[in-house]
């Protein structure tokens, strides 16, 4: 089962996402030497282009 | 190197659209997991560098893999590819537990993204296992509060039965952040 939405209703529902996320003061950043997931080439990749945190 | 301006969320979402639509016209159907659908159900609150893709049913050969991220202009690899500053980490089949995916229209196309039902159970997983990690746990309640609030269609039902699989066991964990959730949401009002 697949829930489809349009460019619309997503934006619509976006805003509705970051309207409560503000009011609930979330800012979330998660540095790459935190991500225990990620693979060597990955971190490398990403330090290489983002800087040392690898954070877009 | 000179570091390129970084992408924001909204991109990366175009990105990932840009590559499943090319995917798509050679009977490819990618879905999105990860971090990234975690960062598109929270609108970027949860930030992310890059963009996991993964294949449902057929994965292609390696050949047609590389010559459809050449096609799309990145340089010739194997997994890992840049597109437009924004790193796509292209893997084989997505093994989702979920078959409840969400479907998204962007600028530049279709993306079909991991079921906000697994990527929520994925989450408070990731912030008990393998140790306590507060980060997961904020994406986790992230993921929590837009669904009690409405925002993300969750199948509760769908929940309770992820968090009953073998390989996840975490009924009580779940429970407890949907109690904290809603505390937190009638405590914003």
């Amino acid at each position: 089962m697949i829930r489809k939405f349009t460019l619309t209703e997503w934006e619509m529902r976006g805003r509705r996402m970051e309207q409560l996320a503000t009011r609930m003061g979330f800012v979330q950043r998660r540095p790459l030497d935190r991500q225990i997931g990620k693979s060597r080439a990955k971190r490398a990749l990403l330090q290489r282009l983002y800087g040392p945190t690898g954070q877009a | 190197m000179d570091q390129p301006a970084k992408p924001d969320f909204k991109k990366r979402e175009r990105i990932a659209a840009r590559v499943s639509a090319a995917f798509k016209a050679r009977g490819y159907q990618l879905v999105q997991y990860g971090g990234a659908t975690v960062e598109a159900y929270t609108r970027g609150r949860y930030a992310t560098s890059d963009v996991d893709l993964g294949f449902i049913d057929l994965s292609p050969p390696l050949e047609i893999r590389a010559q459809v991220m050449e096609a799309l202009g990145c340089v010739r690899g194997t997994r890992l590819y840049l597109l437009d500053d924004v790193v796509v980490d292209l893997g084989g089949q997505a093994e989702l537990l979920s078959p409840r995916l969400v479907e998204i229209e962007t600028a530049e196309g279709k993306l079909l993204l991991e079921a906000p039902e697994e990527s929520l159970v994925q989450r408070i997983l990731m912030s008990i296992y393998p140790q306590r990690d507060e980060d997961q746990k904020q994406a986790a309640l992230m993921l929590m509060i837009q669904a009690l609030a409405g925002n993300l269609a969750i199948d509760w039902n769908e929940v309770d039965r992820l968090a009953a699989l073998p390989g996840f066991k975490i009924q009580a964990e779940v429970a407890a952040y949907r109690e904290e959730g809603k505390k937190r949401l009638e405590s914003s009002d």
